[in-house]
């Protein structure tokens, strides 16, 4: 089971997983994924994006990250 | 006098100038052994002067070239970390640093590379599903997971074993009632008794033996012969494994005295489809017997294991199904994938202001062809620390060929 979610430092400064969705499906995962960046691309709080797998009801271990996108700007005239 | 040919041998120059081409070899006759050259490629990066942050963040960041002519290769990188923990305050520190190995899903790639057929076996844990593979495959298997059965999966305890013992091939070779019918007996007498086979001498001259029924077997194919000998008055038991009913034809001899369980693995030869088990009591003094047991024959197939994660519910069929290394677990383009986590622990006493540690780590990535782009992240935590920093970061790239040839459907 595919585990999408993101990594936030929370009000107490520490590190915290946030769970988007789960999914078998690894196509449906990745759509989980694009939609969860699309969300919370602008979430101040957040470090990075995660990939996990689910091991048991209880547990699921960091695959792999996705960097917080870098935001450029909207430039004014 | 006698013309000689002169051994012939084929250079760079003539695939240079395009006398032997690439499509005048046949396919799986060009092996690894027979290369010189880019066999092996080594690369290396160096930083140095880094503060390992309380948030996970990059130490660097750095390119693995694909492997010349895109051959795909076993790729490795290693990295050696020396750095030094350091304090101010009075007391004593201790933290830990976490190093992640990255490596970026390239762009436009479905990066999965076959393995072999996965089937399913038994023993894992809850949540776990065992599984093997025939032959040995281990070395197409990195760092990341595994894709079968339309599921990306992290796995664990990937080895190989070359002895896994296939059915028993011997009949009547446990001695039970009856098992008398299944061998051939000169000089002697076999009686079968509370399950072990008796055999009496009954000859002065002539050895008693018994002959098994003829087996079966795979030839050019590596074979376990068992056999256990729990006592008797003879003191010698001669154990043969023969092409015919006659020891002259043994392609193994095992002699031995007093009681053992012997174990032997014989490479059937090539055109042998037929052996026979030959047990002989050595003693010419009538009366003396032997008494033997567990007497087996197995075919010995090389195997590959793998446990798989199976939540929530086991990823391989009963059937089997093609098993393939995904490096990245199927995530999308410009994902880090992190590869074999690393913690290391610091401590710094209460007399001291630095503690320096100097570790190295390992990662292999499997069989690929593709540039890579890597980093290496890191981050600390811990009580009174200061900081963390790595005075020298030296990774080390490496490609070898593998072996690439997939067994076949079965």
């Amino acid at each position: 089971m595919i585990v999408i979610g993101y990594e936030k430092i929370n009000s107490e400064g520490e590190h915290e997983d946030v769970i988007f969705a789960e999914h078998l499906d690894p196509d449906e995962a990745n759509n989980a994924m694009q939609t969860l960046i699309e969300q919370e691309a602008e979430n101040e709080d957040l470090q990075h994006f995660f990939y996990g797998e689910r091991q048991s009801p209880d547990e699921y271990i960091h695959i792999g990250i996705i960097d917080k996108p870098v935001l450029i700007p909207e430039v004014t005239e | 006098m006698a013309l000689v040919e002169r051994t012939k041998y084929i250079t760079g120059n003539l695939i240079v100038d395009g006398s032997v081409r690439g499509d005048q070899i046949s396919a799986n006759t060009v092996t690894a052994n027979k290369f010189s050259g880019a066999v092996e490629e080594e690369y290396y990066a160096y930083h140095s002067s880094m503060y390992i942050n309380t948030s996970q963040s990059t130490l660097f960041e750095f390119d693995f070239p694909e492997p010349e002519f895109q051959i795909a290769k076993g790729r490795h990188i290693e990295f050696e970390v020396q750095g030094y923990m350091y304090k101010s305050s009075a007391g004593t520190a201790n933290g830990l640093a976490y190093y992640y190995p990255q490596v970026q899903v390239p762009q436009g790639q479905t990066v999965s590379y076959n393995a072999g057929i996965a089937y399913p076996d038994t023993g894992a844990a809850t949540y776990w599903q065992r599984a093997y593979m025939i032959g040995n495959v281990a070395n197409k298997i990195g760092a990341g997971q595994v894709y079968v059965n339309n599921q990306v999966k992290t796995y664990k305890n990937l080895h190989y074993k070359y002895d896994h013992e296939l059915s028993n091939l011997v009949a009547g070779g446990e001695f039970v009632t009856g098992d008398e019918q299944y061998w051939t007996v000169s000089n002697g007498t076999l009686t079968v008794q509370y399950g072990y086979g008796f055999l009496y001498t009954n000859s002065t001259t002539e050895k008693a033996t018994m002959v098994s029924d003829a087996i079966t077997v795979n030839d050019g194919v590596k074979h376990r012969f068992k056999l256990t000998r729990t006592g008797g008055t003879a003191s010698q038991c001669n154990v043969y494994i023969s092409t015919s009913t006659d020891i002259a034809d043994a392609i193994s001899t095992e002699l031995f005295t007093g009681s053992a369980t012997i174990s032997i693995d014989v490479d059937i030869p090539v055109g042998v489809t037929t052996v026979y088990y030959i047990i002989q009591n050595d003693s010419l003094t009538t009366g003396q017997y032997i008494v033997v047991d567990s007497v087996r024959l197995f075919e010995l197939e090389e195997r590959t294991y793998l446990d798989i994660s199976a939540y929530p519910t086991n990823p391989v069929p009963a059937g089997g199904a093609l098993l393939a290394h995904a490096p990245f677990g199927l995530t999308s383009v410009g994902t880090w994938v992190t590869f074999n986590t690393l913690q290391d622990s610091y401590f710094v006493g209460s007399g001291s202001s630095a503690y320096y540690r100097n570790i190295n780590h390992k990662v292999y990535l499997g069989r690929n062809h593709l540039p890579l782009k890597c980093r290496l992240q890191a981050k600390r935590t811990g009580t009174g620390i200061n900081g963390i920093q790595i005075q020298h970061l030296q990774i080390g790239m490496h490609s070898r060929i593998v072996e690439v040839v997939i067994p076949p459907l079965p």
